[in-house]
């Protein structure tokens, strides 16, 4: 039961929070005020605004609290599998051992946004080399350097391939420091020739040849043998399909918390809110069955509001579908400021999203998945896959957010941008988001406006 | 004959040749960079000079593009549909030491072999492929013993000071840097960059020809030359390492283009492990910086003299 849906400030939650436990709020061990994250450093959450209701509060403190989780883990002596890059694939290998915990250090590339800066970790990637014309992620280099924001991990793998040189070059950077990577390889997803055996790939959009399926499959082994040595235990077939199956069971609640809150006739759940929950997806992070719960949560409440009517916004919000993922959290709440809505997202990892098969032997399903990722293909097959859920969720525009100094950028936004308004008629707006957008905020409300000003227009008859 | 153009040094020249067609590795001018492609901020310069040499050129049957580094791989896609000539996108591996990537490397070539015959070229035989190996290992042979800059102790350079000049791929118009040292005073002793001596194939093995050719072509591309872009790139270290002591190099010249992430990444490395002074010259391709690139040379060589 919560009350009227509101987005509110860090201030606010911490009276609503005393409000919620006086009716008897009920919370995890993780949970607690939101507020006594700012004495970790998490300055953000001062500018953000919040989702008011207990599921959006559980799944804050979840977030906030991964770090702890990886020390308790450290010292409960599971071990600890940085896996890096693929965002989806080999974390559920790890998870298939029960004295394994993995995650991805990639995600210390929010670290500079929620702490605005007061880490220094872009200062210490800076004293590496590794300067503004990199992607954020850069921030992981300064995050192992100083150890401060997860423990350095029993094994780190990364894929490598057709994937962003930023990642690349600083992944290589981390290995010049003495830190051993298992690398391996994902290859650029190819059309198959005519006649050759091909697989269509979770997500039913992307095709690739069953060769590159079987190579991919290769280089798993080379993970799984990895994860065998580092956990000292033998990985089976049967240990995979449990762990695809309860990848599966956070992938369908996530799809139907999508599905719900993306085509309801309000918006049920705040853009800033629905982002965290689709990054859950990607390595539950480090709790894989609070993961569930968290995410159960946040779809009763969605539907609990769509039934009484309630969200956000009115008749005249306008709905964007939103590619990439920003590197300021905040700007998620400036879409709403706009007028804006999200009915649909393309953040980079749909691969974690889409079902894994079941129904084939493991190896052989991660494969596929691993190969459905959008950014290992053309820019085209990822427009396509964008303007097809677009579509389906009813977008009346897009925004692609370009991610600073990121080597995929510069050259797919402009063919999504191009292929949406060709093939959808959807105006496209190209915005680039800075770790803290706050110097720009003017520039970027005016964008987003002038886009939704657009919209309304459109809709005249 | 019909001609294909490429860029991406692990293409091997042989093997399109052996199927009856003329490669022509292309050093794309900076003029044409923008011919077809508007200005982006954050696309390579290289890249899409290429990729608007490939939109332009109305000479060549086919173009080969790479995933070598993720920008090329990426100004393929802008490609598709709008060259007159047909595409192809070579998968390269990035890892390296393991069986299953060479073969990959050995599949895309068969892979190649197909997309060749689609446009005018004939499958190979293996005398004829073996042929035309050996013709360009002699050629190669011929060029490495002319090439007097990669002389260690060549008296013409008494008095100058010996630099290696290392990095991504140069622009034709770039091509001037080597004047610009000279004109300073220095020499490049090692053309460490990936339109120089770094991206030679290595010498053919009898045995291996013998054996299979196209191993062998794999051997002398994929193994041997040591790149920025491979994990680990450990080859490429100890590559430079290597010659920068056999040619008595005192300084490094590192050029990158600018939003060139894998050189990049790596110039505070190359300065560890080199051990040398290393100017990092970060190059737009667009010109108008020339002058800010002489002054630094300029002042490069003054400190190493």
């Amino acid at each position: 039961m919560t009350e009227r849906p509101r987005q509110i400030t860090l201030d606010q939650w911490d009276v609503q929070y005393d409000t919620l436990k006086a009716a008897g709020l009920v919370e995890p061990s993780y949970g607690g005020r939101l507020g006594r994250h700012v004495a970790d450093g998490d300055y953000r959450l001062h500018s953000l605004l919040f989702d008011n209701s207990p599921a959006a509060l559980r799944l804050w403190n979840f977030l906030l609290t991964e770090e702890e989780r990886l020390a308790e883990a450290r010292a409960g002596a599971k071990k600890l599998v940085g896996v890096m890059k693929d965002l989806g694939t080999t974390a559920v290998m790890a998870c298939a051992l029960d004295n394994v915990v993995a995650f991805y250090p990639d995600g210390a590339w929010w670290i500079p946004c929620v702490m605005e800066n007061s880490d220094r970790l872009l200062a210490v990637a800076d004293s590496l080399g590794i300067d503004e014309s990199f992607c954020p992620v850069r921030a992981m280099l300064g995050a192992f350097v100083t150890g401060n924001h997860f423990p350095i991990p029993d094994l780190l793998t990364c894929s490598v391939g057709a994937v962003c040189d930023d990642f690349s070059a600083i992944a290589q950077r981390l290995e010049g420091l003495g830190h051993r990577i298992v690398w391996w390889e994902i290859p650029h997803r190819r059309s198959p020739e005519e006649g050759e055996p091909t697989v269509v790939l979770p997500g039913k959009t992307f095709a690739a040849p069953q060769s590159q399926v079987d190579f991919v499959k290769s280089q798993l082994t080379v993970v799984q043998k990895a994860l065998e040595e580092v956990s000292g235990r033998r990985l089976d077939e049967a240990m995979f399909s449990s762990a695809i199956a309860e990848a599966n069971r956070i992938r369908r609640l996530l799809s139907e918390l999508r599905l719900a809150a993306f085509t309801a006739a309000r918006s049920p759940m705040p853009a800033l809110e629905m982002l965290i929950a689709e990054m859950l997806a990607i390595h539950y992070c480090s709790d894989r069955n609070e993961t569930a719960a968290v995410l159960q949560d946040l779809l009763d409440e969605v539907r609990t509001r769509i039934a009484a009517g309630t969200g956000f916004g009115g008749a005249d919000t306008v709905k964007v579908f939103w590619v990439n993922p920003v590197a300021d959290l905040r700007v998620m709440n400036l879409l709403e400021q706009c007028g804006g809505r999200i009915c649909g997202t393309e953040y980079l990892f749909t691969h974690a999203l889409d079902p894994i098969g079941e129904d084939v032997e493991p190896l052989e399903a991660l494969a596929r998945a691993a190969l459905a990722d959008p950014m290992i293909g053309s820019a085209h097959d990822r427009a396509a896959r964008i303007a097809a859920a677009a579509r389906a969720f009813g977008a009346e525009a897009v925004i692609i957010s370009r991610i600073p100094g990121a080597s995929h950028c510069a050259a797919e936004g402009r063919i999504i941008g191009d292929h949406l308004r060709k093939t959808c008629g959807l105006p496209a707006l190209e915005i680039e988001i800075p770790t803290l957008a706050d110097a720009i905020r003017p520039a970027l409300c005016t964008r987003m406006e002038a886009l939704v000003e657009t919209v309304r227009h459109r809709r005249q008859p | 004959m019909e001609q294909v153009i490429y860029t991406c040094p692990f293409v091997p020249a042989e093997w399109i040749a052996a199927h009856g067609l003329r490669p022509a590795r292309i050093i794309p001018h900076s003029a044409r960079m923008h011919a077809a492609i508007p200005p982006i901020e954050g696309l390579c310069p290289f890249a899409q000079a290429f990729a608007n040499h490939v939109i332009t050129d109305t000479e060549s049957q086919g173009a080969i593009f790479t995933t070598a580094c993720d920008q090329m791989r990426r100004v393929n896609d802008f490609v598709v549909g709008r060259a007159p000539a047909k595409t192809f996108l070579l998968n390269l591996p990035k890892t390296w030491r393991n069986a299953e990537c060479i073969q990959l490397y050995i599949d895309e070539l068969h892979r190649l072999g197909r997309w060749l015959c689609t446009i005018g070229g004939r499958a190979p035989s293996a005398d004829t492929l073996t042929a035309t190996m050996v013709d360009f290992d002699e050629h190669r042979q011929a060029l490495r013993a002319a090439g007097c800059n990669t002389r260690p102790s060549c008296s013409c350079h008494d008095g100058f000071v010996k630099l290696a000049l290392i990095g991504g791929p140069l622009l034709a118009d770039e091509m001037q840097i080597f004047d610009l040292i000279a004109r300073h005073g220095g020499r490049i002793m090692l053309d460490a960059t990936e339109t120089g001596e770094l991206a030679r194939p290595a010498r053919l093995d009898p045995a291996g020809l013998r054996g299979d050719p196209l191993r062998e072509l794999a051997r002398c591309y994929f193994e041997s030359i040591p790149a920025v872009w491979k994990r680990p790139n450990t080859a490429l270290f100890d590559w430079l390492a290597c010659r920068a002591a056999e040619r008595q190099v005192q300084g490094i010249i590192c050029h990158r283009l600018v939003w060139c992430d894998l050189w990049h990444a790596e110039v505070h490395r190359l300065r560890d492990a080199l051990q040398l002074p290393l100017l990092d010259l970060d190059v737009s391709g667009d010109g108008p910086a020339a002058e800010r690139t002489a002054g630094r040379i300029q002042a490069f060589l003054e400190t190493l003299r």
